[in-house]
């Protein structure tokens, strides 16, 4: 940005970009095809439930919560992947540029486009979740009262009981919170990629990399610190050093099985996600600004 | 474009041990709650195969044990033993602290496998289907002991330890610490409480299952609503009985004496 009159930074420019980057990506066909079968596998637990022969609200939890964040990170890599890229082909990005607008604004405008519609598409996600566990709580409920399933010495109040404190479960929404975080990470590392990278599908290859990476970074730190082969260190120091510790965001499992993640523990977490996604959108910005666009 | 790259540069100087301290940080604390599974290795992704493996790395444990605990189902049903207990030692891998994995699995194994091999017609003689059903409740067994030491926090591990040693082994000596250890969670439904005193009486201690009987008659009844208190008064009744407990110093109303003080006729 250049002239006589000097601008400052302003949200304002910021939020105009994120909320057009929402419209862009609310109206593509993979976001609506994404979701929609984010939404199918979502109800199809149900169905799976009469041939699981599981825990019932095990499985209906766990298969939820894997595919919110299954469909949730593969709205994020592939939405992530087309906003630089595409802005780029279209030409859209240099009329916006020519404005008194920074390219700091552009990119954070961006990336909170993004993060606005995944915050979207995870709350109708868990809406849906929460109706489904609903839904199998009247059914285990109906089957309580009716003496249906009972194990022996059990009675028909301490079932109703188990079967509450089964399904109401609260925690359930720091899972889904910190799922939230780990599909901002994910977005930022795409914004990242796209300023350097030209192709969407380059894009959406290393940001699933990284996503799958990120996951071993627990493994890797431990092998790190344990392993003395020099060979595999310089990989291992890869992944130690520099891919975001995914793994760190997954207390789903933890919870399901009904143990207690404490709001500590949450907030670390969460802490760890602003500071990661802090320091690559930094390096982006850096990436960007030198670009010559 | 230089300035640019000394900055990314100074960005990660500071930012790899702020990274370190932080991902260090969490692990302590998780490691603390004891969340997370066994750690991936060489052999868990062999024993996965491609797809559950590539869903593992992804960061979706809950599911892939599950439907590793689909395959061990299907295996039952189709009386594969060893793949049974393939896929439950797999699923119990994945989740240590699913409690249904171990109680479920250890059922599997010491009712459902040793039965099935107590009737299987390829083994030559009677020796060897007693041999192979006795194997598959000492597994079932084991199981269970390690279930119990991956989750000491769970009462229901220790009451089916103590119900599997009632039932396979008719040990009832044995079973009674295992049940009084789940009697003693808060948790514990009522009728683990009860399955004390039964079990005291099958292993023919009647003072000792009397004092239980007395001990649970004393809780204020109101507090718990769902316990069967008709039923805690019929055996405390039946083990004064028993015992010839003086009528003077009985507690229990009796079956054959109501509560009130009329004389019989």
């Amino acid at each position: 940005m250049s002239g006589s009159q000097r601008h400052f930074f302003s949200f304002y420019r910021l939020w105009t970009i994120a909320a057009n980057t929402m419209t862009e990506i609310v109206r593509q066909k993979f976001f609506y095809i994404l979701l929609l079968f984010g939404v199918i596998v979502l109800i199809l637990s149900l169905f799976l439930l009469e041939f699981s022969h599981l825990d019932r609200v095990k499985f209906i939890k766990d298969f939820n919560l894997a595919a919110i964040a299954f469909f949730g990170a593969l709205i994020t890599i592939v939405g992530t992947a087309e906003l630089l890229p595409l802005e780029l082909e279209n030409r859209t990005i240099y009329p916006i540029l020519a404005k008194p607008v920074f390219r700091l604004e552009f990119l954070l405008g961006k990336f909170t486009g993004m993060i606005s519609l995944l915050l979207l598409t995870l709350l109708l996600m868990s809406v849906i979740f929460a109706a489904l566990l609903f839904y199998t709580e009247t059914q285990l409920l109906a089957d309580a009262m009716a003496g249906r399933g009972l194990a022996e010495g059990v009675t028909v109040d301490e079932a109703v009981r188990q079967v509450k404190a089964q399904v109401r479960d609260a925690q359930l929404f720091k899972a889904i919170l910190l799922i939230y975080f780990k599909l901002v990470i994910v977005c930022a590392v795409g914004i990242l990629i796209a300023t350097f990278a030209t192709s969407v599908v380059f894009n959406v290859i290393c940001t699933s990399i990284i996503y799958i990476c990120g996951h071993l970074v627990t493994t890797a730190r431990a092998e790190w610190m344990s392993n003395q082969t020099v060979s595999s260190k310089p990989m291992l120091g890869i992944l130690v050093f520099f891919i975001p510790d995914l793994d760190a965001f997954n207390i789903a499992d933890a919870l399901v099985l009904g143990q207690s993640v404490s709001w500590e523990l949450v907030f670390q977490t969460i802490r760890y996600g602003f500071f990661y996604t802090g320091v690559i959108l930094l390096v982006a910005h850096f990436i960007f600004d030198s670009k010559e666009i | 474009m230089k300035k640019a790259f000394l900055s990314i540069l100074l960005i990660l100087a500071a930012a790899i041990p702020a990274k370190w301290h932080l991902e260090g940080g969490i692990q302590k604390k998780r490691q603390e709650l004891k969340l997370g599974g066994t750690a991936i290795s060489t052999e868990l992704r062999s024993k996965l195969g491609q797809n559950l493996a590539v869903a593992l790395l992804s960061g979706f444990r809950g599911i892939v044990a599950d439907f590793i605990w689909l395959r061990a189902h299907s295996a039952w049903e189709k009386e594969i033993w060893y793949k049974l207990k393939e896929g439950i030692e797999l699923a119990v891998i994945l989740q240590p602290h699913c409690i249904s994995f171990w109680d479920i699995g250890s059922w599997h194994m010491a009712w459902n496998a040793s039965y099935g091999e107590s009737v299987n017609p390829k083994y030559p003689s009677d020796a060897y289907r007693l041999k192979a059903q006795r194997d598959w409740i000492e597994a079932g067994r084991r199981f269970l002991e390690d279930g119990i030491r991956n989750n000491p926090d769970s009462y229901d591990l220790y009451f089916k330890m103590g119900w599997l040693i009632d039932q396979k082994f008719k040990d009832f000596n044995a079973a009674i610490p295992y049940l009084l250890k789940a009697s003693t969670y808060p948790e514990a439904p009522t009728f683990v409480v009860r399955m004390v005193g039964h079990e005291y009486v099958k292993a023919g201690r009647h003072q000792e299952a009397y004092e239980w009987w007395k001990k649970l008659w004393a809780e204020d009844h109101e507090k718990q609503p769902q316990q069967l208190w008709h039923k805690i008064a019929q055996w405390g009744a039946e083990a004064e009985e028993k015992l010839g407990i003086p009528a003077a110093q009985r507690i229990f109303p009796s079956r054959h004496k109501p509560a009130t003080t009329q004389p019989r006729k």
